[in-house]
């Protein structure tokens, strides 16, 4: 299709105006308003619009104040039909068709606009047409390229024309959806197909372990059948055994009781003859003790007699020594009364010399004693000491000091008596011719008797003496009334008494431990009291001495015989004693041996008297008992008895022998043991038995409760059902796999012919598209023949996401392409109005060479206000408007 | 003297290979073998009726079973004697001894419990070795029979037995075979003059007088010469015996081979099934080995889908069937394809004509591609 010309008459603001296109590209240009759009518009209003439309569209088209309707007139050429083609609408209107070419033919009204209607559909792709006119403001989006038909003709000649097979692929589809999801997950039957296998698997298994069971329970009843069969034979077996050896126990019970009654018998035998032989030996014990008896009572009568005989002699024996001792005893007693008399005057004269000297050396202690109390009393009543009298007189002299310092320093007063006249110089009389010096220290009386009385009164001495005179004078008054003395001589005369006692206190002492020597003087007291009262009971004894004996008193003289002398004596008569003493003891021993003696033998003639009447008592009782005994049974039918007894065990014991032998032939160890095991044989054969019985019964039970229950029917429909699900998976799981390889190789083998056909297209748009985005360029175009990415420098970016500018570049370029593409014939003129606003200058140079390799193949109208911005397009025409 | 002799019922017996509509109907059928033999007792004049062995298919069948099958019996005119086989040995389980059998066991019906000869008829008597477990230790005939005397003229002896005999047990190491040589021998010896046996369910004649009369109505698709009864005369003075084979059964268990590789090969296949008679009671299974051309093979799928509810049973038996399905050009040419999808059909051709394994895939998908494409041009 080729547009040559177009005429607008009083449409909108165009009153009339006229545009030539070239065949290439034609650029039209003019300021805002002038209705540039108007072209473009009104080629669409001609085509779609008849001339009677009222639509608001059109009658937007009426310019104001202008009588006639708008007019638009199109001269162009479609195939091979050159044609002019013109509608008025709203005032006056008219269609018009003109056809020039092949065959030149008018045609007006309804008919031409159904005339170029039938034209165009013959001639070229409408979509295209639409597709390829691109009004102000749609240049961003892309044409929807598949419709158009013209495209696919182009494409299919260079590339692979993808056939229409929609209506097949529907049904593969639906095939497909049957088994699949879109997502390729099993669908339907298909999925559930699998579950329901198992299941029937599993009911099918849970039938055939049932059925399986029933048999196995039915090969149990039968072994246990067996078994109760086998065992019921055992048993009887067992029980005619048991019987049998029963009968052979009974009869060695009868052999066991025979044996049992012979030994009973041989112990009762046995226990008569012990009877016998028992009865026998005490008979001849018996006649032995009454034999013993007699012959004791003899020998003891004779040993009672010579035991009375000694006793007797021991009786005498004893009196003598009892006399012998009684007088050894009155010797001592005599000679003891002597020792104790010259041992009593002998201490008496000791205690009288002890006495004097303890009395002459007690009174010189005395006399000592006393004169160290008296001086230690006086010590005692003297304070003073000489230390003192020292310190005294040492503060005197600081008195004295002090006074003559005063002194010296006081006025003198010589006094020098000149007369008799008494003169007292204070208390100072003095002498005749007597001459004193006096100094005043105080209020000094000088009295002349008779003459006057001069009172001298001290001047003023210095302050200092007068106070160290009162601090001596001070301190010695002091002392002397701590001491208590009056005076310094005073004191001084206590001190020698003091010292003067205290040297015969010391002297005292002295003798008196010269005197005491060790010892003490208590004890030196207590001697002497004791020693007087020695000497005075020593008179008192000696006068009782004297009345006792008066023959052998010697008097005073002899009283007063020396102590060695009578030490002498107390010897004697000690040794007297102690020899008579000896003497005793030796009686006394001799006494108790006598006594023992005596003792002895009297005990032993009772006893011996004792066992005479004892042993007669015991010998006249066995005669007697040997006499009644053997009344009852004599010494020779003892005898008798026993040789009876002995033969009768002697049987007994053989018929032990016999019974025992008979019994242990029997062999009645193998025979009990035989028997136990029989008994125990045929108890556990009963329990065997029943315990089998019980089962079988069980069994029994069991398998009558589930013969009945149709387990073969309801395993064979089991067994149906999971054949049928077994086929059914098998059938569907072919079906699946064939729909799903059938699939899969047909949309392969699609995607592969879409591919190829875009192809031609694809290489157009990146042809044209390097001119303005470089060598490395390349875009994707989908099956609907849109551009879906851009892919430049290695990166690849969706349309959708792309800029502005570019979405506008690559859109107008995919027209382009298409209009390159189509044969021009067929093709369309691509309107482009106000179109690359988004192009940058460099990029709009680039465009102005795409669009004049383009235009050099098919027609391109650019409707614009900027001409400057297409100005290097090559070959283009530029038409004005306005 | 003149008896039926028959065996393996299987009463109870299941198919679940056949189709929900066709199974209680096969069931039934069952049944309705054993009225014919009835029938057939009375209006041939036999003396009994002698079943030799699984008369019911298990142990374990619902009682209701025992029922239904008195309800049969209770209308036979003569005796029938049953001998428990190896599906229905006299065990713990036996269907013989439940409530069911014992409480309503009709007069005319005796259960051989043990090898006690039985006199079903005067004169003629029955000697069973009935099963009491699922595995005999022993051969029970050789038991059964082991202290007959031989038969005096004017009497008949039967055995009745089950089990394979030693000529037809492929296992020669199982306990209970037969020992045929003993038969023989008693059979020679005068000592029997006829042996019935159950356990093979098609007829066989292992001698003139010893036979398998098989079950009356097909039970597997294996059996050659299924569904008869024997009706046997004896002369009771000769013990001349003549055997009668008489099909009661009406149902067929078949296995159709065809090569299938051409359009032809599929309508002669459709033609075949066609002409089977009684197809409602028909099972078949087919043997199909050939290579097919993908329109050829969606014709056969049609033809089988069509033969499927005509027939109890029409199954590919895949294990010995073979068909391979190649895109043939002329299939899809008038179909239109072009562009991508004749890129997807030369694909899946080349697949569909490969060793591995979705080689078969493949060709299902090619199947598709051609139903697909044709139903759209």
């Amino acid at each position: 299709m080729r547009l040559h010309s177009i005429r607008l008459r009083n449409y909108r603001g165009i009153t009339d105006a006229t545009v030539d296109f070239s065949d290439g590209v034609t650029i039209v240009e003019g300021p805002n308003e002038v209705g540039k759009s108007s072209i473009h518009e009104a080629i669409t209003h001609l085509r779609e619009d008849k001339a009677s439309s009222k639509k608001a569209s059109i009658k937007d088209l009426q310019p104001i104040g202008v009588d006639a309707g708008p007019e638009v007139e199109l001269h162009l050429t479609s195939g091979d039909v050159e044609m002019t083609y013109a509608k008025r609408w709203l005032r006056g209107q008219s269609t018009t068709l003109s056809i020039l070419r092949p065959n030149p033919q008018q045609l007006s009204g309804d008919e031409a606009h159904e005339r170029f209607s039938a034209i165009l559909a013959e001639t070229v792709d409408v979509d295209l047409l639409v597709a390829l006119d691109v009004a102000q403001g749609e240049s961003l989006d892309q044409a929807p390229m598949a419709q158009i038909n013209a495209l696919q003709s182009a494409l299919s000649e260079s590339g692979t024309e993808v056939a229409d097979h929609d209506a097949f692929l529907e049904k593969v589809e639906a095939e497909y959806a049957k088994y699949f999801t879109k997502s390729g997950k099993r669908t339907g039957e298909y999925r559930s197909i699998d579950d329901e296998v198992a299941a029937a698997e599993e009911a099918h298994q849970e039938l055939l372990v049932r059925s399986e069971a029933m048999d196995d329970l039915v090969d149990r009843h039968a072994r246990a059948t067996a078994r109760l069969e086998s065992v019921r034979e055992q048993l009887s077996e067992a029980v005619e055994k048991r019987d049998a050896v029963e009968e052979s126990v009974a009869a060695l019970a009868a052999l066991r009781s025979a044996l049992t009654t012979a030994e009973e018998s041989a112990e009762a035998v046995a226990r008569d003859l012990t009877l016998a032989n028992e009865a026998r030996e005490r008979r001849v014990t018996l006649v032995d003790d009454a034999a013993a008896a007699t012959a004791a009572v003899t020998e003891a009568s004779g040993r009672a007699r010579a035991l009375e005989a000694e006793q007797v002699e021991k009786d005498e024996a004893f009196s003598r020594e009892q006399a012998g001792l009684a007088e050894a005893q009155e010797r001592l007693g005599a000679l003891r009364d002597a020792a104790k008399r010259t041992a009593r005057r002998l201490a008496r004269t000791r205690a009288q010399g002890e006495f004097a000297d303890l009395g002459r050396r007690l009174g010189e202690i005395r006399i000592e004693d006393e004169r160290r109390s008296t001086a230690l009393a006086t010590i005692g009543s003297i304070d003073v000491t000489a230390a003192d009298v020292e310190r005294l007189i040492s503060l005197e002299t600081d008195v004295r000091i002090a006074k003559s310092a005063k002194t010296a320093a006081a006025a003198q007063i010589r006094a020098h008596r000149l007369g008799e006249t008494q003169v007292r110089v204070g208390e100072v009389a003095l002498g005749e011719n007597g001459e004193e010096e006096f100094a005043v220290t105080s209020e000094l009386l000088v009295a002349i008797d008779g003459i006057a009385e001069i009172t001298v009164r001290p001047g003023a001495s210095p302050v200092e003496l007068d106070r160290a005179l009162d601090a001596a004078t001070t301190a010695l008054e002091r002392e002397l009334e701590r001491l208590g003395e009056d005076s310094v001589d005073e004191a001084r005369e206590q001190a020698q008494r003091r010292s003067d006692a205290d040297a015969e206190a010391a002297e005292a002492a002295s003798t008196l431990k010269a005197l005491l020597g060790r010892d003490r003087r208590e004890d030196l007291e207590t001697r002497f009291a004791r020693a007087e009262a020695m000497v005075a009971s020593g008179d008192k004894d000696a006068g009782t001495e004297e009345a006792e004996k008066p023959e052998t008193g010697a008097g005073a003289d002899t009283e007063r015989a020396s102590i060695a002398e009578l030490e002498s004596a107390l010897s004697d008569a000690e040794a007297a004693v102690d020899a008579s003493q000896s003497a005793v003891d030796e009686a006394a021993t001799r006494l108790d041996t006598a006594r023992t003696a005596r003792d002895e033998v009297r005990v032993d003639a009772v006893r011996a008297q004792t066992s005479v009447q004892e042993t007669t008592a015991q010998a006249q009782r066995l005669t007697q008992t040997l006499a009644e005994a053997r009344e009852a049974h004599s010494d020779d039918a003892l005898a008798a008895a026993v040789a009876q007894a002995g033969e009768r065990a002697q049987e007994a014991a053989t018929r032990v022998v016999e019974a025992r032998a008979a019994y242990e032939a029997a062999d009645p160890e193998t025979l009990e043991m035989t028997v136990k095991n029989l008994r125990q044989l045929v108890v556990s054969k009963e329990a065997q038995r029943e315990s089998d019985r019980q089962e079988v019964d069980g069994l029994t039970a069991v398998i009558d409760d589930r013969a009945g229950e149709g387990i073969y029917e309801k395993l064979s429909a089991a067994e149906e059902a999971l054949e049928s699900a077994r086929a059914r998976q098998a059938r569907l799981e072919r079906s699946a796999r064939a729909i799903e390889m059938l699939r899969s190789t047909v949309l392969a083998h699609k995607e592969e012919a879409q591919r190829k056909y875009v192809a031609p297209f694809k290489e157009q748009i990146e042809r044209l598209g390097r001119l303005i985005f470089g060598p490395g360029l390349s875009v994707e175009v989908s099956e609907d023949l849109e551009i879906a990415s851009r892919t430049l420098g290695g990166t690849t970016v969706p349309f959708a996401s792309l800029s502005g500018g570019t979405k506008e570049q690559l859109s107008l370029i995919g027209r382009l392409a298409v209009a390159a593409l189509v044969d021009s014939k067929a093709g369309a003129p691509v309107i482009l109005d106000d179109a690359f606003g988004f192009a940058d200058p460099e990029r709009l140079a680039a465009l102005n060479v795409v669009l004049g390799n383009v235009g050099e193949s098919a027609q391109v109208i650019l409707l614009t206000c900027q001409p400057e911005r297409f100005a290097s397009v090559g070959g283009a025409t530029t038409v004005s408007l306005g | 003297m003149r008896f039926i002799a028959t065996g393996d019922w299987q009463l109870g017996m299941t198919a679940h290979f056949l189709s929900a509509e066709a199974r209680p109907r096969y069931q039934r059928a069952r049944l309705d073998a054993i009225r014919r033999i009835g029938e057939l007792a009375a209006e041939r004049e036999a003396a009994f009726v002698l079943v030799c062995g699984d008369v019911f298919e298990s142990n374990q069948l619902d009682r209701a079973i025992v029922a239904r099958t008195f309800d049969v019996l209770n209308d036979f005119t003569v005796p029938v004697v049953l001998l428990p086989g190896n599906h229905d040995p006299l065990d713990a389980s036996s269907i013989y001894d439940s409530q069911a059998f014992v409480a309503r066991q009709p007069a005319e019906v005796t259960v051989l419990r043990d090898s006690t000869p039985f006199e079903v008829v005067p004169g003629v008597e029955i000697v069973g070795a009935p099963w009491f477990s699922k595995r005999p230790l022993s051969d029970l005939v050789a038991s059964a029979t082991a202290d007959l005397a031989e038969v005096a003229p004017g009497s008949v002896r039967i055995i009745a037995g089950h089990g394979a005999v030693s000529s037809l047990d492929p296992d020669r190491e199982s306990l209970a075979t037969i020992d045929e040589a003993n038969l023989r021998h008693i059979l020679d010896s005068g000592r029997a003059q006829f042996i019935a046996l159950g356990d093979r369910h098609a007829t066989y004649s292992v001698t003139d007088r010893i036979w398998y009369p098989g079950s009356p109505e097909v039970t597997s698709r294996r059996e050659d010469d299924p569904g008869n009864v024997l009706l046997v005369d004896i002369e009771s003075e000769s013990h001349v015996v003549s055997v009668e084979k008489i099909p009661v059964g009406q149902w067929t268990f078949t296995v159709i081979e065809a090569g299938v590789d051409s359009d032809d090969d599929v309508s002669a296949l459709e033609a075949r099934l066609a002409a089977i008679p009684d197809k409602d009671r028909t099972a078949v299974w087919l043997v199909l080995t050939g290579t097919l051309s993908t329109a050829a093979k969606a014709r056969l799928d049609e033809v089988l889908d069509h033969a499927g509810d005509l027939f109890a049973l029409v199954s590919l038996w895949e294990r010995h069937s073979d068909i391979a399905v190649v895109a043939a050009d002329e299939d899809f040419a008038g179909l239109g394809l072009s562009g991508y999808l004749q890129e997807s059909l030369d694909e899946l051709a080349d697949r569909a004509a490969g060793d591995d394994a979705s080689a078969s895939t493949a060709q299902d998908a090619l199947g598709l591609l051609y139903r697909f494409a044709r139903s759209g041009a």
